[in-house]
């Protein structure tokens, strides 16, 4: 027999109990590592690089801007590279089966994005070998099935065809990854020249134009270069980087951020609390044990050592459990949630485990330390 | 050296003790005075209520005095620290209770080896000094056996292994034949003599039984605060 067994023979006396409350605290631990997987993945403004830029109508980011802004920007000397994007607003098949579906000058993109979505030279040339293909990202091709070569078709809520058509017809040359797990993989990039041709409004303007600025030229600082360049035009601009564009869209997230902070605030204390009970009450119930084992030499800090360390043993299995499950659940979770489980949230499972177990069996293992074995001596 | 071997084991020197009922204070103990030398099987008697458990609580280190000194060898017990007393009743003092207190959950075996936890020896020296044990108490093919599954003579067995176990000096035991028929009383009288003789261990037992008193070597009578030889009658 070592204090090893004697803290597990003890958390088996009650078996029913110890189990309750593991799988509470693995819960928690559950609910924890997919909100963190959810955080430290692809909805994350930090995606946004702060080298770059974005310019947007200044009227509002869904107003288009002419296609010459984009071979004026281009033609500044403090510019490396542009790319423009016309965004389709399209599904697949039945309306809430959204595709996000954006259309790009291939070249370009690949000048500005080839690098974060790991767009290799054979990828480019398939895709460029025909005006309707497109590439899938990773994660919305698992989501659709869609293979390489699939001949799909993509329906427009913003544009129609001259024939008055929405439907759009494309093939699929690729699949890109991303450079890292953590990147948006979740939409399809068609080619403007095709979809400029076929759409009936709009014509000859795009969304958004991303800018990526020559080495050595501060983002910040060409922001107004640009915005001057068209103050006066028939479309005046709004330049920001790219992380200032994401953080306003991210500003709606960030609400569902603080809700989610609050939750998992609400189910770490209550799991706090329902390990101090049970601990609680193992000492309570084992108070007269206790007294004894005093009594007989054993030292207050031994016995407050098994109390705590009874904990850690709960909290080590919920948070293998918590682990483990929260693992298989964004294993197994839609690719567009933007989850990922990497050796971060493991660590961060980890640590709070750790913390679970000190705060919840401080108490406890304080009440051990106090129990009296003139008194326990004296209760039989 | 010399000095040290004829001082007694044990001595109280003026020991007052008293407990809080309430408003009024009740005095268990003025100025109470005893030396116990070490190879001695004292057996102490008295009415219920005369504070024979609150004596043994006191020379055990788990309760202290008001005033007066409690020595043992070289150890002040009444100046001593709460940490030290307990290591001090870990390493010279085995506990023997009237109810056994034995924990539940551990075989008999296990029980018996929960003092030596916190000594430097590896597990194998362990299951041998519990062996030992068990054998010196004639119980060497119970050791797996749960408490729950165990009469009260075999229960009081395993309470004196596990209080031999760390081979300690002294044996202190409140009443151990208290909850036990005739027969295993007697047996455990037996085992607390066979301690005293052939172990060289101290005893100091708490009995209401003038039979168990009779195996002590010295019978002391503890009534209203004072401590008297008990008349030879009585003892005999
Ligand atoms: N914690 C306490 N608070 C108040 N009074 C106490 C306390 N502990 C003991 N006493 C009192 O001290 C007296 C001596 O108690 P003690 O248990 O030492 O007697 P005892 O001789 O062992 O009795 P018994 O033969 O019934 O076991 C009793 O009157 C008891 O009520
Ligand atoms: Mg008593």
């Amino acid at each position: 027999m070592t204090y090893t067994s004697l803290v597990l023979k003890s958390l088996i006396r009650t078996p029913l109990r110890t189990l309750v409350t593991v799988m509470a605290v693995a819960s928690a631990l559950i609910v924890f590592g997919c909100i963190t997987s959810f955080m430290s993945g692809a909805h994350s403004a930090e995606n946004g690089a702060m080298n770059r830029l974005v310019v947007t109508s200044k009227t509002g980011a869904a107003q288009p801007l002419p296609l010459t802004h984009v071979m004026a920007i281009a033609a500044l000397e403090e510019v490396e590279a542009v790319s423009h994007t016309t965004r389709l607003n399209t599904f697949s098949g039945f309306e809430r089966n959204f595709v996000p579906a954006s259309a790009v000058d291939p070249d370009m993109a690949h000048a500005v994005f080839g690098e974060d979505l790991a767009l290799t030279p054979a990828m480019m040339a398939a895709f460029t070998a025909r005006t309707d293909g497109v590439l899938v990202g990773r994660s919305q091709a698992l989501v659709q099935n869609w293979r390489v070569g699939d001949r799909i078709t993509l329906s427009s809520k913003l544009y129609r065809t001259a024939e008055g058509s929405r439907d759009f017809s494309f093939i699929i040359t690729g699949i890109f990854d991303g450079q890292t797990v953590g990147t948006d993989t979740h939409y399809v990039i068609a080619q403007y020249d095709y979809i400029n041709a076929l759409r009936s409004r709009h014509v000859d303007t795009v969304d958004t134009i991303v800018v990526k600025p020559t080495a050595g030229v501060r983002a910040a600082d060409l922001a107004p270069v640009i915005d001057n360049l068209f103050a006066n035009s028939s479309g005046p601009t709004r330049t920001q980087t790219e992380r200032q564009f994401l953080e306003a869209f991210m500003a709606q997230i960030a609400d569902i951020r603080s809700i989610l902070n609050a939750v998992l605030l609400i189910s770490l204390l209550s799991v706090l609390l329902i390990i101090t009970n049970t601990m609680a009450a193992a000492v309570r119930e084992r108070r007269f044990e206790i007294g004894v084992m005093k009594a007989i030499g054993l030292s207050r800090s031994r016995i407050a050592t098994l109390v705590l360390a009874e904990t850690v043993v709960i909290c080590g299995i919920g948070a293998a459990i918590g682990a483990g499950v929260s693992y298989a659940i964004v294993a197994v979770s839609d690719p567009a949630t933007g989850m990922v489980f990497d050796a971060g949230v493991i660590a961060r499972i980890i640590a709070l485990a750790v913390l679970l177990a000190g705060l919840g069996g401080v108490l406890p293992a304080l009440s051990a330390l106090r129990v009296s074995p003139i008194k326990t001596l004296r209760s039989r | 050296m010399k000095h040290f071997s004829i001082a007694p084991l044990i001595s109280l020197t003026d020991v007052c003790k008293s407990y809080r009922a309430g408003r009024s204070e009740i005095a268990i103990f003025q100025d109470l005075t005893l030396s116990i030398d070490a190879g001695e099987f004292v057996a102490i008697m008295g009415p219920s209520g005369s504070g024979k458990s609150t004596l043994l609580n006191m020379l055990s280190g788990i309760d202290r005095p008001d005033s007066g000194r409690i020595r043992a060898g070289e150890t002040d017990l009444s100046l001593a620290t709460e940490r030290e007393l307990t290591r001090w009743r870990a390493e010279h003092l085995g506990l023997v209770f009237q109810f056994y207190n034995l924990l539940p959950n551990l075989t008999a075996a296990q029980n018996i080896e929960l003092p030596l936890l916190k000594r430097p020896l590896g597990r194998s020296a362990r299951a041998e000094r519990v062996r030992v044990a068990l054998e010196l108490v004639g119980l060497a093919d119970r050791g797996t056996h749960r408490p729950a599954m165990m009469s009260g003579g075999q229960l009081q067995r395993v309470g004196i292994a596990r209080a031999i176990v760390t081979d300690p000096s002294v044996l202190i035991c409140d009443e151990p034949t208290g909850d036990l028929d005739r027969r295993s009383a007697t047996e455990i009288l037996e085992l607390l003599r066979f301690m005293q003789v052939s172990q060289g261990k101290t005893i100091i037992m708490v009995t209401h039984d003038p039979a168990a008193a009779a195996y002590a070597s010295r019978v002391l009578h503890l009534d209203k605060g004072e401590l008297v030889p008990a008349r030879q009658e009585m003892a005999e």
